[in-house]
């Protein structure tokens, strides 16, 4: 079975820290996804699993092999480029097919799985054509092709949907998917765009300046963040955050109480980021308006079709609410409740989860 | 690279090595003939050497003898007064000629596309070529421009037996055989000049020249200065044309730093003070030199 | 109100002076030229027509001036090819270098270019005497190699700065090594690079006076420096000369006019992009 395995491996650039300490068991057959902003590290990360990049410090394990100072070419490993890095001069069957040619493969079979990798992807009518005679979409394709005729053990694809538009974004995304599940190898895909992670990754690992900071599948992040970065990233629209303390049982806001979750541990007066998705804010009619709830003054109404979002100021803070569709403009007053088996509780000051 | 020594080494490292692998063998070649003749053309310039007496090559008891006597030399200083006004002419002439023309091929018709390639043909001539050509058209006898003049009732004296315009006269030349390259450089910065701010400038009510002024002036203007220094270079070896065209002459009029270096040299066999000005004017072309490096790797930067 | 005519010449007033202006800066190459066949009584003669002879030329043939010539084209094409040869491995190291001094060795590389030739030339020469080089085409070709090999590292860096990284970190892994990749990879797309710096390069060396002049005296002689022989004879052989002269520039215009693209980088040294 083999795995990517990074023990504590760290990256600098003379005295700049751009990888910190990162330790990940990746499993084997899986889409794992780096998701974070550009500069945290995740596609330093990549390149040092591909070896275009030297380790500072740490280990690097792909199936049982120690490949920390091997060179790319030995490390069974096959790419695929943002800019996808097609060889101009040569046609896309001699793309295709360069890497085997470079290792001595027989003709016959170089030519026997061009043909395979052309036809999964599509490209059986262009082998002849020149990088610059085709479309984003099609180089794409043959990026992505250029690494499955290798037949590497891991694949690595650095942001390779960013040059498209989206909706060949879209696409794309559904033929990488597709593919995956074809071939079954393991892959490292590198983004910024938390949908693409979302809908393809089985594992998500989340960087930020070089930080690992959370692990786990895609609903486990989205259900349960480690912390407030993670919370703002994931889920769209971003999750509300409220600054509160814990005051007996219940959280306080600047003029308003709500009951705290269940069953979780707090100092009391201790100041807490209370976070909450805004599809989970509840409005209630104002009859049913009590002591538990608080309300919003909406300052925008942005009217998405079926559903609505509104933005307006709660307890002295910024509030977005998801309803379905809504008569409410800007100027109302609403009732909305925050139930406490929605709510995610961090500690104010560092930032992680505390229930 | 240090963990390359004790350790098992990275893949970059490795290309490092291989990279540098490939580098020696220029870097051996060039040091070879660059370094070892500057150190040795430094050390004859603390002697005075005089191939004509023997022994005087190791003589190092007055090591700045050639540097203080240069000051002290009438025509050496005259010289440098020469220098100054091929120079100052040279970069002054060649920028507007340059530029000028640049504007006016800068539009991409066929005919300017055409002339952009036609242009560059004084450029590229042997400048012995340039030499013997302008030697003949500046001889009165001969010259069919002399000829034109006269017939237009303008008839012009001999410029080259003329102390006073003898100079002049290989600053023309000089600047029609040079004049391309700062055609080519300010050529080649217009086209880089966005369209936008010159639209903006256009809806705004802008004329040509203030369009020219204000816009596509400041864009180009550092390549205009590299340019400049370029031609500061280049003026100094001047060489070809005063050979051929003057001798240096008439008297010293045309003879400028390098030539009388040569004349040093190669008439009075005074090889020590020859090398003394040929390490000062080295000093000049490394200090200029620096300078171009400085800002053409400062807008490397800006403009990636 | 604009014609039709001057509808599809929009620019028919600035292209007829471009093409007036072109006419006249070319007048002293075209009158050398013309005055090369011209025959000998008539050479300085004012009128557009004349009967044009080879008499120059043959002249030319049957004296030393081919030999001459032949010095000319094996000293610049030894020197270029050598030049090439080690300049060009150079400039891709200097281009996908990671290693500190790349900065360094640019300035240096510059200032060869920019040195005087007399600086060069009072120590070569000294040298020269006393290696037995001294008015050889192995000498020649040794300074010529220098300032070549300084002007090709400068051109062909840009070139190779063009070509993404990305495309060679590619090819290291579908398995090549570094020099591998250099050769099926990167030099393949800077072909035009190659064929403009080598021309500009054997330009550079074939134009050479100063050099050729101290440092050769009959045998290892190169055209521009025997064109200067023929004012030393009385009375100036001005068609001689005119003749010689057109033979020296014609390799040099043909070639200029196939790499113009390229020739604001190798005259500029490079300070700009494109």
């Amino acid at each position: 079975m083999s795995t990517v395995s990074l023990e504590g491996v760290w990256k600098r650039f003379g005295d700049v820290v751009a990888v910190r300490d990162v330790g990940l068991q990746l499993p084997h057959g899986g889409l794992t996804v780096f998701l974070g902003p550009s500069g945290c590290g995740k596609t330093t990360t990549l390149r040092m699993i591909a070896g275009l990049e030297s380790v500072s410090e740490g280990r690097i394990l792909i199936g049982e092999r120690d490949v920390t100072w091997l060179d790319p070419k030995d490390r069974n490993i096959a790419m695929v480029f943002q800019n996808y890095a097609l060889y101009p001069h040569k046609t896309v069957a001699e793309n295709l097919g360069f890497g085997l040619k470079i290792r001595g493969v027989a003709a016959a079979e170089i030519a026997a799985r061009v043909a395979n990798a052309s036809q999964l992807l599509g490209l059986a009518d262009l082998l002849e054509r020149r990088p610059k005679q085709l479309s984003g979409g099609q180089m794409q394709r043959v990026a992505l092709g250029r690494a499955l005729v290798r037949d590497a053990e891991v694949f690595l694809l650095d942001e390779p949907l960013s040059n498209l538009d989206a909706k060949l974004r879209v696409q794309m995304r559904e033929e990488i998917y597709k593919l995956h599940r074809r071939i079954g190898k393991s892959m490292i895909y590198v983004t910024h765009d938390q949908i693409e992670a979302m809908t393809l990754a089985d594992g998500i690992v989340i960087m930020r300046d070089g930080v690992v900071q959370q692990v786990g599948s895609p609903l486990e992040i989205f259900d349960r963040p480690t912390n407030v970065y993670v919370a703002g990233f994931i889920g769209t629209p971003e999750m509300n955050l409220l600054d509160m303390r814990a005051a007996g049982g219940n959280l306080a806001g600047a003029s308003c109480i709500v009951s705290a979750p269940a069953g979780c541990a707090i100092a009391p007066d201790a100041p807490l980021k209370v976070g909450i998705r805004p599809d989970h804010v509840v409005v209630v009619p104002d009859s049913e308006a009590d002591s538990s709830s608080g309300w919003l003054e909406v300052d925008v109404c942005e009217h998405l079709g079926t559903t609505t979002l509104l933005i307006g100021g709660f307890d002295g803070q910024r509030l977005r609410v998801l309803t379905p569709r809504s008569n409410a403009r800007p100027g109302d007053r609403l009732a909305v409740r925050l139930p406490a088996d929605r709510l995610h509780l961090f500690d104010a000051g560092s930032g992680e989860r505390i229930h | 690279m240090a963990a390359a020594l004790a350790g098992p080494a990275s893949w970059t490292a490795r290309r490092d090595r291989d990279l540098v692998r490939g580098l020696a063998p220029a870097l051996v070649v060039l040091a070879g003939l660059t370094v070892v003749p500057g150190i040795y053309l430094v050390l004859t310039s603390l002697t005075p050497l005089n191939l004509a007496s023997p022994g005087s090559e190791w003589d190092f008891s007055r090591p700045l003898g050639n540097y203080v006597g240069m000051f002290e030399d009438p025509r050496f200083v005259h010289s440098v007064g020469v220098q100054i006004k091929l120079s100052v002419a040279s970069v002054v002439l060649q920028l507007l000629i340059g530029l000028g023309v640049a504007l006016l091929l800068h539009p991409n018709t066929t005919v300017r596309q055409l002339a952009r390639s036609w242009m560059l043909v004084p450029m590229v001539l042997p400048p012995i070529v340039v030499g013997i050509t302008w030697l003949a058209l500046f001889t009165v006898d001969i010259s069919p421009i002399h000829k034109f003049l006269a017939w237009i009732g303008l008839p012009m004296a001999p410029l080259l037996t003329n102390a006073s315009t003898a100079i002049w006269a290989i600053v023309l030349a000089g600047t029609w055989q040079h004049f391309p390259f700062a055609m080519l450089m300010a050529l080649a910065a217009l086209q880089m000049v966005p369209e936008n701010p010159i639209e903006a400038a256009r809806i705004d009510g802008a004329s040509r020249w203030q369009v020219f002024w204000h816009v596509r002036l400041p864009f180009i203007a550092p390549t205009l200065v590299v340019a400049g220094l370029f031609i500061l270079i280049d003026s100094v070896k001047a060489f070809p044309l005063i050979f051929i065209m003057t001798d240096g002459g008439p008297g010293e009029a045309t003879e400028v730093t390098n030539f009388y270096v040569y004349r040093q040299a190669f008439s009075f066999s005074l090889w020590g003070y020859g090398s003394a000005i040929a390490v000062l004017m080295m000093t000049g072309v490394f200090v200029l030199s620096w300078v171009i490096d400085r800002i053409t790797t400062r807008n490397d930067g800006q403009w990636s | 109100m604009t014609s039709a005519w001057q509808r599809r010449f929009p620019h028919w007033r600035g292209d007829t002076v471009t093409a007036l202006l072109v006419l006249l800066v070319l007048f002293p190459f075209f009158y050398l030229i013309q005055m090369s066949f011209r025959p000998k009584e008539d050479i300085f003669g004012g009128g557009f027509f004349f009967s044009p002879t080879l008499e120059h030329y043959g002249a030319l043939w049957r004296g030393n001036f081919p030999f001459s010539f032949v010095n000319s084209v094996v000293t610049a094409s030894c020197a270029t090819v050598l030049a090439m040869a080690i300049g060009v491995p150079a400039a891709y190291s200097l281009s996908r270098a990671s290693f500190g001094g790349a900065r360094q060795i640019g300035l240096w590389i510059l200032v060869t270019r920019m040195a005087p030739p007399i600086a060069f030339t009072i120590p070569l020469f000294i040298a020269y005497r006393y290696a037995g080089l001294h008015d050889t085409r192995t000498g020649l070709v040794i300074v010529y190699l220098t300032f070549s090999l300084a002007l090709v590292i400068w051109m062909m860096k840009p070139f190779f700065d063009a070509v993404p990284r990305q495309l060679e970190e590619a090819a290291a892994i579908d398995g090549c090594s570094t020099w591998k990749t250099f050769l099926t990879i990167t030099l393949p797309l800077t072909a035009p690079g190659l064929a403009a710096t080598a021309v500009i390069c054997f330009i550079q060396s074939w134009n050479d006076f100063f050099f050729a002049l101290i440092l050769t005296r009959t045998q290892a002689s190169t055209a521009p420096v025997a064109i200067v022989g023929f004012i030393q004879y009385v009375g100036w052989e001005w068609g001689r000369m005119a003749a010689a002269g057109t033979l020296v520039m014609m390799p040099v215009v043909l070639f200029s006019v196939l790499v113009r693209k390229y020739l604001v980088r190798g005259l500029a040294a490079g300070s700009i992009k494109g």
